[in-house]
């Protein structure tokens, strides 16, 4: 039946997760394009013809069958220009390997134009060199935390200058911002409320 | 939380004609300050804004076409209806629905079958898409059946207790479906319109339960169309937002999972060498 | 927390500020933050007062530096300066996603928008032709090889609008005699008078104008 072939393609989107992009399936949209190409093919024979006694019903149905195509082809599209985007805020203007060979070339055309434009406005905010809004997305909520040295770590600069010798199972309050990569590398732990 | 609870019953018996809630009067004045409840005021705000646009989609199609005076409330709704790059409105229009020819269309190659064991008397069925249907009956070449989910007898057991229904078993856009179908020229389309409505009023409550109550929730969930999945998880992610508001500072910081493994690792070595 | 940022402004600045104080820029960003998360449409901005908030908070991070470390004041301080960033950059945020979303409508009404009604900055203004562009040039990859009659995406089909009827939160800070709601598909409209200071839930489209007055806060 009519649009089966797109509708394949959507529901392919569909049971992919939001967070991911399947890998672009030029295939499936030739078909869908040829399909859209023989069925106005067929309208434009009909119309040759007949030129009294058009099979109405059998145009009207083409006609409606080029456009939901249509419909399904840019929601294709465009569903994967969103999710393209939500990475763009989530992981930066570096994409891993792995998503950039799902995507078209247009596609990473895209992705390229929309950093360039996202920059260029976030460097006009502010008076110096802007303000990236792709940080401080979470509410700050305190600025320092109780942590405990797990080992022997040594010397360690604060953010004021002043410098601090970290020793085994020692307790410290420290900037969360300057703890979260030594928590993360194992060499402290934050202590539990 | 019982102030949903109180909320949600109140605008069930006043939703046809409550256009506004005055926080003072209504009974959310028992929580101190509303922005500390982001759960509360998203099923809230998502509650009203369904039964809006459910109402909305369902006004008797003829207000729109006939009414020129009413330019001005067309342009009110136009923005409610599912936009052109919507998956779940194209998937909607998708679902079949069972009909017959009152004329025979020709031309059309998939259609040629149900005439060729033709008995002439009985009508030919067949099953097709809605939005295949929609262009027949611009042509008057077709009538059809108001598919299960909507027929009488379902009508019958939505409108008994429609908690107990698995909706996304009896169909996956229960909601959607049913506001297209209620659009066509059907002698049972206003039924179908006051069941979509009453439906989704009487299960929204149970529906936040869940959402709220139970942690594992992918059975109750399974039984929800997708509408009220979205829902659903809007509800879920506003109460992670308030656990968190809740729990405040309290968001542990921990070690990478690849530096801890690779720590068990060495462990383990040096017990072997041991 | 409740610090008085006043504290940390050089006088020399507050002269030259004609007669804003920094709390109240502050207050003022805030508001629009909150207006701006919970409306469905896109606010007029408020741009000058982001920029002037920016200015002083670099000033005060200048100032910060100056101050002894061991004053227990400055963490606060600190906390405070992050907090405030958060907001703007979440205020921003949120405008930058409604600007994507609707961009074919929003570029169209601001398009109808005198010079003094912006509801766009500048900044603003290019980065929504520029992402409409780029989508329309991408989309067009795909419809070039469509049938002739059918290889435009029209305005009609592409455009996005948000739901003006969504139902908001709000506050009021002044008496509003009448407020129409028009939502009734019965045909009937209902006219309630906000009173000062009360709270109410209600579809956006009734109260639009008096949030972009200021009369109604956005909770």
């Amino acid at each position: 039946m009519y649009c089966d072939k797109v509708i394949e393609l959507l529901k392919e989107l569909e049971r992919s997760r939001e967070d991911t992009i399947p890998p672009y399936n030029n295939d499936g949209i030739n078909q869908v394009l040829s399909e859209m190409k023989t069925l106005d093919a067929e309208i434009i024979d009909f119309l040759r013809k007949q030129k009294d006694n058009l099979p109405l019903d059998a145009i009207r149905l083409r006609r409606a069958a080029i456009e939901r195509n249509k419909r399904c082809l840019m929601t294709y599209i465009w569903t994967r220009l969103q999710r393209l985007k939500e990475m763009r805020w989530e992981i930066g203007a570096i994409l891993p390997s792995d998503v950039r060979q799902n995507l078209s070339q247009s596609e990473i055309e895209w992705f390229n134009n929309y950093c360039k434009t996202l920059v260029s406005y976030m460097k006009t905010i502010g008076s110096d060199t802007g303000l990236n809004l792709t940080q401080d997305t979470k509410p700050p909520k305190s600025l320092y935390t109780e942590v405990r040295s797990l080992v022997d770590a040594g010397k360690l600069e604060l953010e004021s200058g002043e410098v601090l010798i970290l020793r085994k199972n020692s307790q410290y309050m420290l900037s969360r911002s300057q703890a979260e990569p030594l928590i993360r590398q194992g060499i402290l732990e934050q202590v539990r409320q | 939380m019982n102030f949903c609870r109180q909320t949600q019953s109140n605008s069930k018996t006043k939703s046809f004609n409550t256009n506004s809630i005055n926080l003072k009067s209504s009974r959310i004045d028992s929580v101190a300050s509303l922005d500390d409840f982001p759960f509360t005021k998203k099923i809230l705000t998502n509650y009203l804004n369904e039964i809006l646009i459910l109402r909305c989609h369902c006004v008797e199609p003829r207000r729109f076409q006939d009414n020129t005076t009413n330019i001005k409330e067309i342009n009110m709704y136009r923005n409610i209806k599912p936009h052109y790059f919507s998956i779940d409105a194209i998937m909607a229009a998708q679902e079949k629905i069972q009909c017959s020819f009152i004329k025979k269309v020709e031309h059309v190659d998939f259609l040629d079958s149900i005439y060729s064991d033709k008995d002439e008397e009985s009508d030919p069925k067949i099953e097709l898409p809605l939005w295949m249907v929609k262009v027949f009956l611009v042509g008057k070449s077709i009538q059809f059946d108001m598919p299960k989910a909507y027929n009488e007898i379902y009508r019958g057991v939505l409108t008994a207790d429609a908690n107990v229904v698995d909706l996304f078993k009896l169909c996956k856009h229960f909601y959607l479906f049913g506001k297209f179908l209620s659009q066509l020229e059907h002698r049972e389309a206003y039924e179908v319109r006051r069941t979509l409505i009453q439906t989704f009023i009487d299960r929204f409550k149970q529906t936040m339960d869940w959402a709220q109550n139970i942690d594992d929730n992918q059975p109750c969930f399974n039984r929800l169309d997708c509408l009220e999945r979205l829902i659903f998880n809007d509800a879920r992610v506003a109460q992670q937002h308030l656990n968190i508001y809740l729990t405040e500072g309290s968001g542990q910081m921990e070690i990478a999972a690849m530096i801890l493994n690779y720590r068990k690792r060495k462990i383990h070595e040096s017990r072997v060498l041991e | 927390m409740d610090i008085d940022i006043r504290e940390l402004i050089d006088d020399e600045d507050d002269e030259n500020q004609e007669e804003m104080t920094a709390q109240k820029v502050l207050q003022n960003v805030e508001r629009a933050w909150l207006n701006e998360k919970f409306s469905p449409e896109i606010l007029p901005h408020q741009t000058d007062y982001v920029e002037c908030l920016l200015e002083q908070i670099k000033g005060m991070e200048g100032n910060l530096a100056k101050l002894s470390k061991t004053d227990p004041k400055v963490d606060l301080h600190k906390l405070e300066l992050e907090r405030i960033k958060f907001v703007i950059t979440s205020y921003l945020r949120t405008r930058l996603k409604k600007i994507e979303s609707f961009c074919v409508s929003v570029l169209e009404e601001e398009a109808t928008r005198s010079e003094e009604d912006k509801y766009l900055s500048p900044a603003e203004l290019q980065f929504a032709k520029e992402f409409a562009l780029n989508a329309d040039n991408h989309f067009d990859t795909i419809l070039r090889h469509m049938p002739q009659l059918y290889n435009k995406l029209d305005r009609n089909k592409k455009i996005i609008e948000p739901n003006l009827n969504s139902f908001v939160f709000l506050k009021c800070n002044k008496h509003i005699d009448s407020v129409i709601i028009k939502n009734t598909l019965e045909g009937q409209e209902e006219e309630i008078v906000l009173e000062d200071n009360s709270q109410h839930l209600m579809p956006y489209s009734s109260v639009a104008e008096f949030v972009k007055n200021g009369t109604v806060q956005l909770i």
